[in-house]
């Protein structure tokens, strides 16, 4: 393996983490804040990427027209759904929350099954944007997965700066942990949910606008998100935005990383027996016929489908060991 | 006094029965109609609903021993979440309770696996009802080799007889010294890829198989990691049997990487997929499959006209399906019988005439229809046109399959290990 | 006519009716101390008043019906609450922790952050510190800072000294004194007794969510029956 390759890998996994997290910071803040796992926010951002294929691809208008458009529409529609939906809701208490959004998580997939249909739409990316950014050995980096790394890095800069540095950002951050008390206090809490849940689903759909031209537009795009957002805020530890950026870093970075891997226990051994110089008979055999060995399945078995159990092992253990989370402040 | 009546009665519906004899054929189709494989499920519906109508009930129905038989599609969901073998198996028995005779599946071969033995073992225990098992896309070679069962047929080319056509044109192509493979971890993908190391072995034992890779369907995000081992590894040509979206995803990521390489598919067209790689894969995807070739004949042309009028937003994704419901009605008319048990002996050793401009030979040993099988190349230009003048393009993109080579009735002598036990 | 007044207060969590009926009256700059058990529905009260817990019943606030509004819009007409569980904002610093008790679009207050710090240097000390570092005396102090800079007309403080050292409680009975001064109104729900006799001018004793006794802190010491009956452990 060379270092061009390991280099544009971790750009890819970075390029990944980030999208996760422009998807994630909404969730965890509105997770902490209003106490619910909100089932539909992948949904938002699996519109998102609809949203935007329709009106850079089907209407001919351009993808510079969808980026900022399409985030607005979609935090406007998520406002309309928390202080119609969600606050009504509120009242018959968190079980009627979660099974709000689950349902509406179910509509939305059955919505756009029935609007777009079930086939993968040829979402791409944008013209200008198409083809390397800069090559290392015989590996191309993609202009547009930079640019996924910038947009990304952008917004978090700028959340953060609003978080940290405005009146409105600490009003947040305090009514992360003491909505009620906030209330008291005199400012509109319930306004400012609302805020934040629009605010959380335009980054939902901002990520579905830049992250789906490298993926599967289609209507799974939700149903495969939803497990690892959920996974990265409670790695990162629920409410924060800087424990929601290191997670999605860890996992999309990790996750990049052993996809590309391509060790297996049969690999293993082999390096192992090139090393201590034993011919091996096994070795030398086809594949196909390796797998029907009685222990095929174990033999063959590969660093990517360890990979893919990773982003749940970690959250497991983080549970165990540090069940605020990476970054979390409260014990809950 | 009362028997005479009764008699007199049974004699009287007995004759309007024969008279007017309306038989209904319920065709259970199973398949993914939820999660990410949908689309696949719902186009092999349209295209099944459309070939029993071409056939079957817009002729007014078909004379089968003298009744009048029209055939009706029920359809059931076998998805959950991913096409799930254990809820396949339960919409089959539903499907029975429902009536129906002939079950139609054939996304994952997993399913069918388990499908095949349902059938075996139903038909076994209810003998007086039993059941036949239309597979039209699952192509893992055991359904025709150690899994074989009487009860079952298979309309496809099953993945060896493809790679025998794939691999003869690799071999024959003297830039090719490398080869890559991808596939998903299942009993499909890894046919594929033991078929590929098998044949490329015998056919050119100097080509290297420089990347053996499986991953679980339906489940990466981005293929990109992949497409990256692919150019590392400096493979000449690249071959998939992935489909639905680990195909397009493959897809995308491999057209992103510009890795100027051919790549040989199964499945890399219809369905979104042609729609997507537009530009990109023109002249870079192969696909292997039966089909209407370069030259389609004027039936298919009119066929596919009146499809696309009825179905504008669906593509003829599965050609098989065509054969699957014509030799079926043709099974029936040949046995003079609706019961499954005569249909399928019918189909064994039938030679059919598709409009598809090829023959189709079920082998009775097996199971097995034999047929034409091209090697395809994604592309714009030279597309074969349907009666209305419109290209055979797929996702009405303007890009579609060319039929480049042509392996007639392909793989006919090819080796079964199957022991056909007949009832 | 009464700064507030509260008009048999009803209240409940699910099916448990824990205020009863609850009727009392604070004027324009009086101090008045809810005193009571445990358990008895004090805080309940504090809660219902601010629309935190909901209320049946008659809340007026200078002749306006406030039941039913939103806590944020009780707030802003006026009233403050200092809660029994100090919850200082963490990750806040005390600075900002006082800033957030500025109201949104308040004009001129009569309280301004350079009274807390001169009334509690430890504050001014400590003022770039997250608050969640403060002991729990400096965090009372915080609190209760935080809400007057609100500036309220009436406050009502829960438990100020509860658990605290006797000179953070002197602290706190200094500020209590300082609020009066400036003719604000404040309800006290207090345990010790002592705090709350000196400063009042009025008690209610609670017993079973409601009030059953209310006079003046020398008609409550003379009357040992009330003491023994309601308050006393
Ligand atoms: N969130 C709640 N849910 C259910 N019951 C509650 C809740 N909060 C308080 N209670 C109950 O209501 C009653 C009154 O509680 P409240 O907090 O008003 O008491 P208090 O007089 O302030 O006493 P103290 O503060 O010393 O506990 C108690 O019996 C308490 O158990
Ligand atoms: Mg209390």
């Amino acid at each position: 393996m060379d270092w061009g390759f390991i280099t544009v890998t971790l750009l890819d996994g970075v390029a990944r983490g980030l999208y996760f997290f422009l998807v994630s910071a909404g969730l965890t803040l509105i997770f902490s804040m209003m106490g619910v796992l909100n089932f539909a926010h992948a949904s938002f951002f699996m519109l998102g990427g609809y949203f935007a294929y329709i009106i850079a691809q089907e209407w001919g208008l351009s993808f510079w027209v969808a980026l900022p458009v399409v985030p607005l529409v979609i935090g406007a529609i998520g406002m309309v759904v928390e202080r119609f939906g969600l606050r009504q809701v509120h009242k018959f208490g968190h079980v009627a929350e979660l099974i709000f959004t689950f349902g509406l998580a179910f509509l939305v997939q059955e919505f756009v099954k029935l609007v777009f249909g079930n086939d993968t739409k040829p979402y791409a990316v944008p013209e200008l944007l198409k083809g390397p950014l800069f090559t290392i050995g015989d590996q191309t980096f993609g202009s547009f997965r930079a640019f996924m790394i910038v947009v990304s890095i952008s917004i978090f800069i700028g959340l953060y700066l609003l978080l940290t540095r405005t009146r409105v950002g600490m009003i947040i951050q305090a009514a992360l942990t003491h909505p009620n008390t906030v209330s008291n206090l005199g400012h509109n809490v319930p306004l400012i949910f609302m805020a934040v849940f629009g605010v959380g689903t335009a980054l939902a759909a901002l990520a579905g606008v830049i992250a789906l031209p490298t993926d599967a537009l289609q209507p799974g795009a939700a149903a495969r998100l939803g497990p690892i957002i959920f996974v990265i805020i409670v790695v990162g530890g629920l409410g924060s935005l800087s424990g929601a950026l290191f997670a999605s870093l860890i996992i999309g970075v990790l996750t990049t990383m052993f996809d590309a891997s391509q060790l297996s226990v049969i690999s293993i051994m082999e390096a192992v027996a090139n090393l201590l110089g034993i011919e091996w008979s096994l070795l030398e055999r086809p594949t196909y016929e390796l797998r029907r060995l009685m222990v095929g399945d174990l033999i063959m078995m590969s660093t990517k489908q360890v990979g893919a159990l990773f982003p749940y092992l970690l959250m497991v253990l983080i549970l165990i060991f540090r069940p605020q989370g990476l970054l979390g402040k409260r014990e809950s | 006094m009362k028997k005479i009546l009764m008699a007199a009665a049974a004699a009287v519906f007995a004759v309007s029965g024969a008279a007017g004899a309306e038989t209904t054929v319920k065709l259970a189709f199973i398949d993914a109609l939820s999660g990410p494989f949908a689309l696949t499920g719902e186009r092999g519906l349209q295209n099944f609903t459309f070939a029993a109508d071409y056939f079957v009930n817009n002729q007014g129905g078909i004379d089968v021993g003298g009744e009048n038989v029209k055939f009706e599609i029920l359809s059931y969901d076998g998805a959950e979440g991913f096409p799930s073998p254990k809820k396949s198996v339960l919409q089959a028995e539903k499907a029975l309770r429902d009536g129906a005779t002939f079950i139609l599946q054939g996304n994952s071969s997993g399913v069918a696996a388990a499908m095949t033995d349902f059938v075996g073992k139903n038909n076994r225990r209810n003998a007086d009802n039993p059941i036949v098992f239309l597979n039209y896309s699952a192509v893992v070679p055991a359904l025709t080799n150690e899994l074989c069962n009487f009860w079952h047929f298979r309309f496809d080319a099953h993945a060896d007889i493809k790679m025998e056509a794939l691999t003869d044109v690799i071999a024959a192509n003297e830039n090719v010294n490398s080869v890559y493979l991808i596939g998903q971890d299942y009993s499909f993908g890894q046919a594929v890829a033991a078929g590929a190391e098998r044949m490329l072995a015998a056919k050119r034992p100097d080509i290297e198989i420089v990347g053996n890779e499986l991953h679980p369907i339906g489940q990466v995000q981005d293929f990109t990691p992949y497409a990256r081992n692919v150019k590392a590894s400096g493979a000449d040509a690249l071959i998939t049997g992935n489909w639905g979206g680990d195909m397009v995803g493959l897809g995308k990521a491999i057209l992103e990487a510009d890795l100027g390489i051919p790549v040989y598919t199964y499945y890399a067209a219809a369905d979104g997929i042609t729609g997507l790689f537009g530009e990109a894969g023109n002249g870079v995807i192969s696909l292997v499959s039966e089909g209407w070739g370069a030259n389609p004949t004027e039936e298919f042309q009119a066929y596919h006209t009146a499809f696309k009028a009825q179905y504008p937003d669906s593509d003829i994704n599965a050609p098989r399906i065509i054969n699957a419901m014509g030799m079926l009605a043709q099974a029936m008319q040949a046995a003079g019988s609706t019961d499954p048990k005569s249909v399928a002996y019918a189909l064994e050793n039938m030679e059919y005439d598709s409009m598809l401009g090829t023959k189709v030979f079920m082998r009775a040993e097996d199971h097995q229809a034999f047929q034409n099988v091209y090697i395809n190349t994604h592309t714009n230009e030279g597309l074969p046109t349907n009666s209305a003048g419109a290209a055979l393009d797929y996702d009405k993109s303007g890009y579609g399959l060319l039929a480049t080579s042509t392996v007639e009735m392909a793989s006919m002598g090819i080796e079964t290990t199957c022991e056909m036990k007949r009832p | 006519m009464a700064l507030l007044n509260v008009n048999q207060l009803n209240a409940y969590y699910g099916k448990s009716h824990i205020l009863q009926g609850v009727n009392m009256s604070i004027d324009e700059g009086e101090i008045v101390s809810l005193l009571g058990r445990n358990g008895v529905g004090r805080s309940t009260t504090c809660k219902s008043i601010m629309g935190e817990v909901p209320p049946k019943g008659s809340i007026t606030f200078r002749g306006k019906e406030i039941a039913g509004l939103a806590p944020h819009q009780i707030a802003q007409s006026g009233i403050g609450y200092v809660p029994e569980n100090r919850d200082v904002f963490p990750g806040l610093t005390v600075k900002q922790n006082l800033n957030l008790g500025v109201k949104p679009g308040q004009g001129a207050s009569r309280w301004s952050e350079e009274d807390f710090y001169e009334l509690f240097p430890n504050l001014r000390e400590r003022q770039d510190v997250d608050a969640a570092a403060l002991s729990g005396g400096e965090q009372q102090m915080l609190t209760m800072a935080r809400t007057l800079m609100g500036d309220p007309d009436v406050v009502m403080i829960d438990e100020p000294t509860e658990g605290l050292s006797p000179q953070m409680c002197q602290r706190v009975a200094d500020l209590l004194e300082e609020i009066a001064r400036r003719q604000i109104a404040i309800l006290l729900v207090e345990q010790k007794l002592t705090i709350a006799l000196k400063i009042s001018k009025r008690v209610y004793v609670m017993g079973h969510g409601q009030i059953v006794y209310e006079g003046t802190p020398e008609e409550l010491m003379n009357n040992d029956d009330i003491r023994q009956e309601w308050l006393e452990v």
